[in-house]
């Protein structure tokens, strides 16, 4: 199932990226609580175990009221000076009496004087914060009989280190990625799907072949941007090519009124005027019945109209569609030769060699083909010579139409060519390739032209 | 007194025949004959015929166009059109460029001579093979159309819609309406060029109004 961009970006990006941002949270709460365990745990052991030691020795009370290590003193100090060293256990401690005076207290111990100015109602470890700014878990141990407490505490930097500051940029590190997941959510559905899917509508809505798609997407990726002037060009080219159909439907439709003009004008200057000639002769006959000398006049001037007018029949009838192509290739060739020869006062020269008998389709398109390129080279070519060859190469037949005209540079586009009027060259192309030949066409300015038609033997067969 | 003639007729046989035709007719004297419209042009202008007989199609300058040059230049020549062409549509556009008549070619010769004779008298003449809706004897004469009739009958003639001339007389469409088809009745026409046509012919209405 498919299912839309943003719904698989919101799934894939968006919503990890908020999960990563609770879950760094949740982590973080219960990673504080955890270590706030373990410092006051710690903390709590430290100072158990500072009274403890405390415990096992004697302290005197002097006379001033003060108090006094014994002869154990040096077991205290050991546990102190053990405390003090960086690489030893961390922590440090302090002994108070119940009036608040320091009674002993390890190196580092003036910042726990200044904590220890804070009344402490619980024995439970607590964090705080030290007048340094960094946090400390403190834990006081009451020795009673005594009448004296002992605190304890430790730095957070020297127990937990490094922990420390991976819970507090946790959740700030996980919090960027989850902002930057949801912000390029945002930057693709900004500058990916909606153009995607602007460009998707527009698309779909597109009537191609007469319209063309917006060709800039300011919002989108360079990527989209780039389709969109790729499809723009599609569009184009769409248009273009409904043009040239519709002009090409045009054109076929203009030639063939063309052809029927033609041929409406010809029966009109030729068949019709005779046969009027005819009638005209007839009437004039019936006047001049009485006298011998015109009635024979008009007789072979009525007779000369209607040989006329069957000789412009016949001819018409050539042109239309030349009946003596049913002999074959080599006869119509032939025909065409003489006749043109005779009509455009031009040298045909004709080489025929053993060719099958061809389609009629195939002997019709060899036919025009010849009749065009010779009626251009006489007329357009202004050429002399022409020579027609037709050959079987035993893989192809042949047709070769060469004149020694001006010749002229070959267009491009015969489509072109054609839309804009000049039908010969893109005519001979269509017959031919209409019957599976294949036409080309060799001319320089003044060098002549050659026109070559390729029919591979297969296609005849 | 004699008719003099010029005819302009670019196929040869044709022609031939057609001079054959006016040889036989003693008050007709041809001054010329041409084979396109440019020489005869310029054997019109020269020659001054009474009347010019032309051929509609011809190389060059066709015979509407040298009907209109005719009348362009004011020659006191008065054409006749000959063709082979039977369109209404022809007739009409001869007759805008000033020609006197229509003849077609395969008419008969007492048909052309009489053509003839009553365009050089000034007259209209009409082949009834173009305007043919009644009758060939030639001596119908239709029943004669009134006055509103008439007023109709030249201002559909000019082109304007039922509606317009409704408007124009004060009448309503269906007057007009039937008021047209009374006159396509007494005339015999069955459409309104050829009751245009028709009503020349008779003398109903004259060209000069037509044309207006």
């Amino acid at each position: 199932m498919r299912r839309n961009l943003l719904l698989q970006l919101t799934v894939a990006v968006f919503l990890p990226s908020l999960g990563a941002f609770l879950l760094a949270w949740i982590g973080f709460c219960q990673f504080e609580n955890t270590m706030e365990g373990v410092a006051g745990s710690y903390v709590q052991n430290l100072a158990r175990g500072a009274a403890a030691r405390l415990e096992s020795s004697q302290w005197d009370l002097r006379t001033d009221g003060t108090w006094q290590p014994n002869q154990y003193r040096s077991r205290i100090l050991g546990l102190g000076e053990m405390m003090s060293d960086e690489m030893a256990v961390p922590g440090m401690f302090a002994v108070f009496d119940s009036d608040g005076n320091l009674i002993y207290g390890t190196s580092d111990v003036t910042i726990l004087s200044i904590i220890w100015d804070k009344p402490i109602a619980t024995m439970s470890p607590q964090k705080i914060r030290g007048p340094d700014g960094k946090f400390y878990t403190i834990a006081v141990y009451p020795m009673l009989q005594r009448n004296l407490f002992v605190l304890a505490a430790v730095s957070w930097d020297k127990l937990l280190g490094p922990m420390v500051s991976l819970t507090t940029f946790w959740p700030f590190i996980m919090g960027i990625l989850g902002l930057i997941g949801i912000f390029s959510v945002y930057i693709m559905w900004q500058k990916v799907i909606m153009p995607l899917k602007d460009l998707e509508e527009e698309v779909s809505m597109l009537s191609w072949g007469e319209e063309v798609p917006l060709k800039n997407a300011p919002e989108a990726v360079t990527e989209l941007q780039k389709l969109r002037e790729a499809l723009v060009v599609l569009a184009n080219s769409a248009i273009d090519k409904v043009q040239l159909s519709r002009r090409y439907v045009n054109d076929l439709v203009k030639v063939q009124e063309e052809e029927r003009a033609r041929i409406s004008r010809e029966i009109h200057d030729g068949p019709l005027q005779d046969l009027t000639a005819l009638i005209q002769r007839l009437r004039l006959l019936s006047v001049d019945m009485d006298s011998p000398v015109e009635r024979e006049k008009q007789l072979k001037e009525a007779e000369n109209a209607a040989i006329a007018g069957v000789k412009e029949m016949r001819e018409l009838c050539n042109n239309l569609t030349p009946p003596w192509l049913d002999l074959g290739i080599a006869q119509a060739l032939t025909e065409l030769s003489e006749r043109q020869s005779a009509q455009l006062d031009i040298k045909i020269h004709l080489d025929i060699q053993d060719i099958p008998d061809l389609p009629d389709d195939v002997t019709l398109a060899f036919f025009r083909v010849a009749q065009e390129a010779v009626n251009n080279s006489a007329k357009h070519a202004e050429a002399e010579n022409v020579s027609i060859s037709l050959k079987n190469t035993g893989k192809m037949i042949l047709l070769q139409i060469e004149d020694d005209g001006k010749g002229f540079e070959i267009p491009d586009n015969f489509t072109e060519l054609r839309v804009q009027g000049h039908r010969g060259l893109s005519n001979m192309r269509e017959r031919m390739s209409i019957v599976g030949g294949h036409f080309s066409i060799f001319s320089t300015p003044g060098k002549g032209t050659v026109i070559r038609c390729e029919l591979p033997l297969v296609t005849v067969q | 007194m004699s008719i003099s003639l010029v005819l302009a007729d670019d196929h040869p046989l044709t022609r031939e025949g057609m001079k054959a035709y006016l040889a036989k007719e003693a008050d007709f004297n041809i001054l010329g004959s041409f084979a396109d419209g440019e020489s005869a042009w310029a054997g019109i202008q020269q020659l001054r015929p009474q009347v010019a007989l032309l051929d509609i199609r011809m190389p060059g300058i066709d015979g509407v166009a040298l009907a209109r040059k005719i009348k362009e230049a004011s020659l006191p020549v008065a054409s006749l059109m000959l063709t082979s062409y039977d369109a209404q549509q022809y007739v009409m556009a001869s007759l805008r460029a000033g020609a006197r008549g229509y003849v077609l070619k395969t008419a008969s010769m007492e048909t052309l001579s009489k053509a003839i004779r009553i365009v050089a008298r000034g007259g209209f003449y009409l082949d009834s093979e173009v305007a043919s809706a009644v009758e060939q004897e030639g001596d119908f004469v239709p029943e004669p159309v009134s006055v509103r009739e008439r007023e109709v009958l030249l201002l559909a003639a000019r082109g304007l819609s039922g509606k317009e001339i409704a408007t124009q007389l004060f009448i309503s469409e269906r007057t007009v309406q039937t008021h047209l088809a009374s006159i396509y009745d007494k005339l015999g026409a069955k459409n309104k060029t050829e009751a245009m046509l028709l009503s020349l012919k008779y003398g109903i209405v004259t060209l000069e109004e037509l044309l207006d």
